[in-house]
């Protein structure tokens, strides 16, 4: 508790602008990331869950920095992310990787196996030579449980499991600190996935890694984090330890989410829909609390006032003026 | 006993690849009764979706059915002219595909498009009994059942929403809307291919809440093709297990969740991570699912199975019956020496 | 149905092959024309044996100088071949270049494509007979003013791939891995944007012949000193009736050359595009 944490986010913003105007009208944004705090802790898995249009992408592509905020700010080890030199933005990218979902886009399709692991070790000046290069290479690629052989190989040429340990190899060469998985295991199959999870878990023990782990599907996210946080529209809706968010959630949200994924099982309690309607857009997002329109127990204040992120149990915090009211539909 | 709607007896189709001839479905047997759902399960490179398009007569021009039959409505499918598929296609097969938004036409209105099946079988709309309608009666009667089934599939406002283009809905909406597309020919059987994959899983619980309700309300018979394994639980009767291009195992829903006697069944149910319990435990499948060109001689899925046996390696098992609905392709079963 | 698809496949490949033999017996007689055959022949006037039809001394027959024939198509060969593989890698190169840049650099896109759009909105061969006019009549000219015409088309090509090619994931996986954009630039995304381009030129060779040979026809072509495909079927024009020889073995060399490369880039633009995109 006395340790600082690795990754500190406060009052994250990201807005993009919408291409075109309307006529006669202002701008329009969509309000992708929307006011974000959050803090992991070093060897912790912290899970961000949510639908389309949540913003935890766009999340992902901000911690990384590919884009930069519009407002807010990114600790990460202490140091502020804003306005970083060339040589600190070096230092930064060897010190957090992310692990992209889709795995043939995220590969040149040009490039060999062995040349899309080095090249960045050259780049970000680890390697010291091209023997030392490939070394690491062939060691990271041992760690993701691959073949040598793999290396000679184009990327239309390995199966989606293959390029999905190619991506986690590739950034764990340059042996981080920080690793992003953006939804590592969606464009693979089932028992391929549960190869990847383990893969995952192993090489957070064994190498002392912290992962931010991005995922639409809840039981994963439940499988491999130890803190959770449900986004929804671009802002943190509830956010707890894992086993306490699943057990209890207090946000009709969370509950939605949860009761809403089919159980392997034909006799238990069929789906209950609690969220009504479809996702909103980030162009145009309700007033007051932002889930309303969909929530089945929404109340006048929920259309008016915007209900904050409140530490309601310890540890356990969510964003919504009836926090717990929808628990008993689990 | 009624016939059947869909009995598949041995398909075999075969792909073209690089200029080979490849087995790619050997010898599926299926069968679904009338208001049945039937989930068919596998993970890629299984064979569900050439089955399903196999049995909608919309195989690619490099697939060719090479044995077998395929009976709807006891009705063979296999040799027919392409006319001939087409008449019984429009008639009994109904195909809803994964990305409602590739399917629909963009420029078209969705009422205009849903009510287009009428302009290719307008007799559809005649009344069963009594004469022929005229042109303008006939566009009344369309719309009114265009709007009809907008409703049906829980659409809501469907006279506005049907007068709307596709970009217009929301994905959860436009899948409706590609549902109700489907259900207003009143085929005989509806196939949905991967239907909610390309969905938010919230919405996604309300198109598979959907669907159990068209099962009761119009009695639809389904052929659910997914990976999840939750949504097979949850939407179907009974289940077909595909491994690489066969027929794995074939049982009722619940016996088969409770007691998978296929290794690859019990293996593919060990990996699915479940969110109930304190505990989830994941169980990988060692080794990769084979390449179509390279598979393994026997039974394909020998050399990852924890209880091959010397002749698994020979000899491709047949499905053997081991209880009242209840097949498996495994020699575990069918009485072969080890 | 699928009879169909097999026999459609293997069509496809001899038809290539057809393609590629013909183009490849096209020019191997262009290389070794100039060494076989002295350029004198286009000044072997010979009034005795003017306008004779094929035999065997003459395989093409002759024409209304007496000059043979087959010497002067093999030696067109040459000159048309050359003319048109330059105009093409010329246009090729310069297109690629500024469409590189417009696709990178934001600012000079849009007078990039205004240049474009002035360039190919003028008809080819009205642009190309008022550049050669103006540098006068040689297959030099020729080919500079053909360059001007096709450049537009490359660079429209490169800047569309550049721009596609920017957004891809990949791009900005190498952004996180700390590649900079300077290499991302060379090393990633120009080898990807450039190979349609390069298909299209390739299939353009043909074309490229065809209009030469065209303004050529018209006049704006080398002297009737110059062997040359089209002029020679301009020449041969007048005595269309008398020895429509002079004519159809010119045009024939032109339409196998065009109709060959023409099959092998389809065969190209099918054999490589589906792997590199499955």
């Amino acid at each position: 508790m006395s340790e600082a944490p690795l990754l500190e986010v406060t009052g994250l913003v990201k807005h993009f602008p919408v291409r075109g105007r309307r006529f006669g009208g202002h701008r329009q944004w969509v309000r992708a990331v929307d006011g974000v705090d959050f803090a992991i802790r070093s060897g912790h898995t912290f899970g961000l869950v949510g639908e389309s249009g949540c913003g935890k992408s766009t999340l992902a592509s901000l911690l990384v920095k590919l884009v930069e905020p519009s407002a807010g700010q990114i600790r990460f080890e202490g140091q502020d992310l804003g306005g970083l030199d060339r040589r600190a933005l070096r230092d930064f990218r060897r010190r957090v990787q992310l692990v992209f979902q889709d795995t043939y886009g995220s590969l040149d399709p040009r490039q060999g196996m062995l040349s899309a692991i080095t090249e960045p070790l050259f780049t970000l000046g680890i390697a010291a030579d091209r023997a030392d290069a490939v070394r690491r290479a062939e060691q990271a690629v041992a760690l993701v449980g691959l073949d040598r052989e793999v290396l000679k190989r184009l990327p239309h040429e390995l199966s989606g499991g293959q390029r999905q340990r190619i991506a986690i190899a590739r950034a764990l060469a340059l042996s981080p600190r920080l690793v992003v998985l953006d939804e590592p295991t969606s464009s693979v199959d089932v028992s391929v996935q549960a190869q990847i999870l383990g893969l995952l878990d192993d090489l957070k023990q064994r190498q002392g890694l912290t992962y931010l782990l991005i995922s639409h599907n809840l039981i994963v996210v439940r499988y491999m984090s130890d803190t959770v946080a449900v986004m929804y529209l671009g802002k943190i809706v509830e956010l707890a330890a894992a086993a306490a968010l699943f057990a209890a959630p207090l946000h009709p949200y969370s509950v939605a989410l949860i009761s809403a994924i089919p159980v392997p099982d034909p006799e238990a309690p069929s789906l209950t829909e609690l969220a009504r309607g479809d996702v909103s857009s980030p162009v145009n997002i309700p007033s007051g609390c932002r889930y309303h329109p969909r929530c089945p127990y929404a109340e006048a204040i929920c259309r008016s006032e915007e209900p904050p992120l409140a530490e309601h149990m310890p540890g356990h915090y969510a964003a919504c003026h009836f926090a717990g009211i929808a628990a008993d539909h689990l | 006993m009624s016939v059947p709607v869909l009995e598949v007896t041995d398909l075999s189709v075969e792909l073209g690849i690089g200029g080979v001839w490849i087995p790619a479905l050997n010898k599926v047997s299926l069968t679904i009764a009338r208001g049945e759902a039937l989930g068919l399960v596998g993970e890629s490179g299984s064979g569900k979706s050439l089955t399903a398009l196999s049995i909608a007569a919309l195989l690619p021009d490099n697939a060719r059915i090479v044995g077998g039959s395929i009976r709807l409505m006891g009705d063979d499918l296999v040799g027919r002219s392409e006319a001939e598929l087409n008449r019984l296609r429009a008639r009994s097969v109904a195909f809803v595909f994964q990305n409602p938004t590739t399917f629909l036409n963009p420029l078209m209105t969705i009422g205009r498009q849903i009510a287009e099946v009428f302009e290719l079988s307008p007799e559809l709309l005649d009344p069963a009994d009594g004469p022929r309608l005229s042109r303008r009666e006939r566009r009344r009667e369309a719309w009114r059942r265009v709007v009809e089934y907008l409703r049906l599939v829980k659409i809501p406002d469907p006279e506005r929403v049907a007068r709307q283009y596709p970009f217009e809905l929301s994905g959860g909406m436009q899948q409706r809307a590609v549902i109700a597309m489907a259900l207003i020919r009143r085929p005989h059987l509806v196939i949905a291919d991967e239907i909610t994959t390309a969905l938010d899983v919230t919405v996604q619980a309300q198109i598979l809440a959907l669907l159990r309700e068209l099962r009761h309300s119009i009695g639809m018979t389904l052929l659910m093709i997914t990976h999840d394994m939750g949504i097979v639980a949850q939407l179907t009767d009974r289940v077909a297990v595909m491994y690489s291009g066969t027929v794995v195992e074939c049982a009722d829903a619940l016996a088969l969740f409770r007691r998978p006697k296929h290794p690859y069944s019990q293996a593919l149910l060990a990996a699915v991570p479940t969110i109930h319990g304190s505990e989830t435990v994941l169980r990988p499948i060692p080794g990769t699912i084979p390449a179509m060109t390279d598979p393994p001689s026997g039974c394909r899925f020998h050399p990852r199975c924890p209880a091959a046996m010397p002749a698994c390696g020979h000899v491709v098992p047949t499905p053997a019956v081991t209880g009242p609905g209840h097949s498996v392709a495994c020699h575990l079963y069918d009485g072969s020496p080890g | 149905m699928t009879v169909r698809w097999a026999l459609w496949r293997a069509w496809r490949h001899k038809l290539a092959l057809i393609g590629a033999s013909v183009f490849c017996a096209i020019l191997v007689a262009g290389i070794i024309a100039p060494f076989a055959i002295s350029g004198a022949v286009v000044r072997d006037v010979s009034f005795a044996a003017k306008l004779t039809p094929p035999d065997a001394a003459h395989w093409f027959g002759t024409d209304d100088y007496g000059r043979d024939l087959f010497s002067m198509v093999l030696l067109a060969a040459n000159l048309d071949l050359r003319a048109a593989l330059a105009v093409v890698a010329a246009a090729m190169a310069i297109g690629i270049a500024l469409g590189a840049v417009a696709g990178f650099v934001k600012r000079l896109d849009e007078p990039l494509m205004r240049l474009t759009d002035i360039f190919l909105s003028i008809p080819s061969l009205v642009l190309a007979m008022a550049i050669a006019s103006v540098l006068g009549r040689s297959i030099e000219n020729l080919a500079i003013a053909l360059v001007f015409v096709s450049w537009p088309i490359y660079c429209r090509l490169m800047r569309g791939q550049v721009l596609s090619e920017k957004e891809k994931p990949y791009v900005r996986a190498l952004t996180v891995l700390g590649v900079g954009p300077v290499r991302t630039v060379c090393r990633h995304i120009v080898p990807n944007a450039l190979f349609p381009v390069v298909a299209r030129a390739a299939a353009d060779v043909g074309l490229v012949l065809i209009t030469m040979a065209a303004l050529s026809y018209i006049g704006f072509g080398p002297g009737p000193y110059v062997p040359e495909w089209g002029s020679l079927i301009a020449a041969g024009q007048a005595y269309i009736f008398q020895a429509p020889w002079l004519v159809f073995f010119p045009g024939a060399a032109i339409f196998l050359t065009s109709l060959s490369l023409n099959l092998i880039g389809d065969w190209a633009r099918d054999a490589f595009d589906p792997r590199l995109r499955s």
